[in-house]
């Protein structure tokens, strides 16, 4: 199958690095959106003792509407958000890969609940991650132990699936998690560089890609979002890149990452830094690079994804990718 | 049964494997042995495979690890995991035989991720020709930064990296004028890194805003170079960057004091290096017979620590045990002896931090001059550290490598038991073999006979054995003959 006309167009970049808390992100690990008023949540993993841990909210239009939780290993408190989801009352299930623990907050940020502890059991997890919310089931990733597992929102065992290893239906690190429109599951199988489509109920249906660096190929996939027409935005992580692809899992395009303009936040802080400001004039972003190390390419190259770990479809026809190390997501709208 | 020959034979195994590595566990020790000497000193300077480092789990994983911003532990605790794991121990031997000549620190750079990309530099280059190593040290963004090589102009000249060029990386004190200095900072001028006044300023300003860490790249702008005639130790030209390298390489104080350094850090200690103008080097043939594998070899390195290797001065007896090991050399080698790691734990961050505590912090030197290494690595508090350090480790009958040890030692038993002297002997034997005093030896036996005979015939005498053997190999790494390489 081909696609003709398809386009991403960069809009805007939302984030800013900085380990004094307040209006930034540090290593951000997943995100999500709400539907009811589209803010955007972001799960802030700091460094190790930082005021930044927790969800920041935002919107597309670099509204800040303050942090969510605090560091901490208390009920309602997170390390490392590593997952999020909304049910159907918008209350946010938040995945902490540190605690090995799911946590549940409602709509206004009051803490709910929370289970999980580190291990191999059911209900026990070793480093969870995406979070899907499907027929009001709860899917979790369960990155280190190779399986999905399944529970109901108020947190009981319900079923898992999967085991380590490179078959259909094993996974090898698995990360990100979505569903399409038809309710089938797509898994981000990481260590095995494919994509995986499952029914509902873990029964294998396809995979996609495999390892690689060329088109529709991947390295290390972190992420999945499956739009209404069947087409795939995947975070190909190792790559640093957004790579789409067909319903069939044909290769469509891909992109490495365009933020070359400064958002609102960057603007009042140059403003207010002015030795910095006038250096950033002589500031060149793009520039030929001596080595093919994707991770060093970006590393030097502001401008491009650095560690993209998590992509977001909304409702607008637009796409988010959200960049651990940058500290930041990119925006491209869908023509 | 062992005899007087392969005994010899095993302790001058032991020896070049503390020397071109950083100790040998039993199982290595072994198969160094089935190899023979020579074969092993080609395996060890001709690695032929990387080593296997899960980056992309660590970086999933370990966020203080993704971007090797740093400052804190994390750029030296990547360095340490690879240091701790690799099966290629010379190369990265090598590695901190340069970081403590080419001596750079984050702590000016505020970022480690620089420091840590100069080490893969070492890595990959550090065996090869010295004057490429010397050429690709003058690319490196972080020696660039360090030593301010980004504000050396056509126009102005910074003198920084012309001056440690010559004194502290290739030639030392004595073997040139404040001329060349000058005439050497003018051949680098336009040396400099990619966006060099943005870059200056994020790292001056200590920040990470707006959008975390940028990785420096080196750029050679022909436009900031001055193109005029130098002389540099009395040669005439238009000279650039590689020219002075090339000068300064084919000098004979370079082939000097390279062997120099190459001596006092794996054959025997010498003075620290600001006393080498005024003091003989310890042993003049064998500096010699470096002088001349530099030459004959085409200024390779790898040449010059074959000769060590290979020579009699590196095997004599009065060579062995006669250098103190560094705080990385004690911390990697007893880490490595306890058995791997995991990349996701702290361990490796906990090693750079005893070794900070022992007076060696990786990728942080205290100045341009590094560590001067000897007797300054011994006093008081860091000789507590180093007790307390590997007792800690060697203590942990968990791990697989201590394990190792204890089986090694039972094996050394046709029985199920053996006299506290035999338990002694034993766990000596599977340290290294480690060489003693008789002193260290009674004191150690006399310790050990509180036990009797010791016995594991049984799960209750197996658990007293193994609790026994953890206190005796403590008590022996406590020693001071544990601190010697």
């Amino acid at each position: 199958m081909t696609t003709t006309n398809f386009e991403l167009n960069y809009i805007t970049n939302v984030g800013f690095s900085s380990d004094q808390g307040g209006r930034s992100f540090q290593k951000p690990g997943c995100f999500a959106i709400r539907k009811s008023d589209g803010r955007i949540f972001v799960g802030s993993r700091g460094p190790a003792a930082g005021p930044n841990v927790g969800l920041q909210m935002v919107s597309v239009d670099h509204d800040w509407f303050g942090k969510m939780s605090e560091i901490g290993r208390g009920e309602g408190q997170m390390m490392e958000p590593s997952g999020l989801a909304f049910d159907q009352e918008e209350n946010i299930y938040v995945a902490d890969e540190s605690l090995h623990r799911v946590s549940v907050f409602d709509r206004d940020g009051e803490f709910l609940m929370c289970w999980g502890e580190q291990g191999t059991g059911p209900g026990q997890f070793e480093a969870p991650a995406g979070l899907l919310i499907l027929d009001e089931k709860l899917y979790v990733v369960d990155a280190r132990n190779h399986r999905i597992q399944i529970f109901s929102t108020s947190g009981e065992f319900l079923s898992e699936w999967g085991s380590e290893g490179s078959k259909d239906g094993e996974f090898s690190y698995p990360w990100g998690i979505t569903s399409d429109t038809n309710g089938d599951v797509y898994i981000a199988d990481w260590g095995n560089d494919r994509i995986q489509k499952f029914t509902f109920e873990g029964e294998h249906i396809a995979s996609y890609g495999k390892s690689g660096s060329g088109e529709g190929q991947f390295n290390r996939p972190a992420d999945i979002a499956v739009a209404t027409d069947g087409k795939m935005y995947v975070a190909d992580w190792g790559n640093q890149r957004l790579q789409v692809l067909n319903k069939d899992g044909s290769f469509i395009t891909l992109n490495k990452g365009e933020a070359v303009e400064h958002n609102p936040w960057l603007v009042e802080y140059f403003d207010a830094v002015q030795d910095e400001k006038k250096a950033r004039e002589t500031f060149v972003r793009y520039f030929e690079v001596d080595t093919d190390d994707p991770h060093e390419i970006s590393a030097r190259l502001e401008p491009y994804f650095w560690d993209p770990c998590n992509v977001l479809l909304d409702d607008n026809d637009r796409v988010y990718v959200l960049e651990s190390v940058r500290h930041r997501f990119q925006v491209f709208k869908i023509n | 049964m062992t005899t007087v020959s392969n005994k010899q034979d095993l302790a001058l195994m032991a020896h070049l494997l503390r020397r071109a590595g950083f100790g040998a566990t039993p199982a290595e020790l072994d198969r160094a042995m089935s190899l023979g000497y020579d074969a092993m000193v080609d395996e060890l300077l001709n690695p032929d495979h990387d080593d296997n480092v899960p980056f992309d789990k660590i970086r999933r994983w370990r966020k203080d690890y993704s971007d090797l911003r740093g400052p804190g532990g994390a750029p030296g605790g990547i360095w340490m995991y690879r240091l701790i794991m690799t099966d290629t121990p010379l190369r990265e031997k090598m590695c901190l035989f340069w970081h403590r000549l080419f001596a750079t620190g984050h702590t000016k750079l505020i970022q480690g991720r620089p420091v840590v990309r100069q080490i893969d530099m070492f890595r990959k280059h550090g065996m090869g020709s010295f004057d490429n190593i010397l050429v690709e040290l003058s690319k490196d963004p972080a020696m660039i930064m360090w030593l301010d090589n980004q504000d050396n102009h056509a126009t102005n000249i910074n003198e920084n990296y012309g001056r440690e060029i010559l004194e502290l990386f290739s030639m030392g004190v004595g073997n040139y004028t404040e001329d060349d200095i000058k005439e050497t900072a003018r051949a680098f001028t336009g040396w400099s890194i990619v966006n060099p006044i943005y870059n200056s300023i994020k790292m001056n300003n200590n920040v990470m805003r707006p959008f975390g860490y940028l990785s420096w790249q080196f750029q050679y702008n022909d436009d900031d170079h001055d193109h005029g005639e130098k002389t540099i130790l009395g040669e005439t030209g238009n000279w650039n960057g590689e020219d002075a390298v090339r000068i300064i390489c084919k000098n004979e104080a370079t082939a000097r004091f390279l062997a120099r350094h190459l001596y006092h850090f794996f054959v025997a200690d010498e003075p620290p290096v600001p006393a080498w103008p005024m003091v003989e080097p310890r042993d003049p043939e064998a500096i010699d017979a470096l002088v001349n594998a530099y030459f004959e070899s085409g200024h390779d390195v790898k040449s010059m620590l074959e000769t060590i290797f290979k020579s009699d001065f590196f095997k004599a007896e009065s060579v062995r045990y006669a250098r103190i090991k560094s705080p990385a050399e004690m911390v990697v080698g007893t880490m490595r002896l306890a058995g791997s790691i995991d990349p996701l734990s702290n361990e490796a961050n906990q090693a750079v931090d005893a070794c900070a505590n022992m007076g060696q912090s990786l990728l942080r030197p205290p100045s341009v001059e590094g560590w001067q290494g000897g007797t300054d690595w011994i006093n008081t508090g860091a000789y507590v550290e180093r007790v307390n350090f590997a007792g800690k480790i060697l203590k942990n009958t968990d791990k697989s490598g201590i394990r190792d040890l204890i089986n090694r030692v039972k094996a050394k038993s046709t029985s199920s038991t053996m006299s506290s002297d035999e338990f002694v002997d034993s766990c000596l034997e599977v340290l290294g073999p480690l060489e003693v005093t008789e002193g260290t030896s009674r004191g150690l036996k006399d310790y050990a006979s509180k036990y009797g005979d010791l016995s594991w015939s049984d799960e209750a005498s197996s658990t007293e054995f193994d609790k026994a053997a953890g206190s005796i190999l403590q008590l022996i790494v406590s020693g001071h003959e544990y601190q010697m390489a």
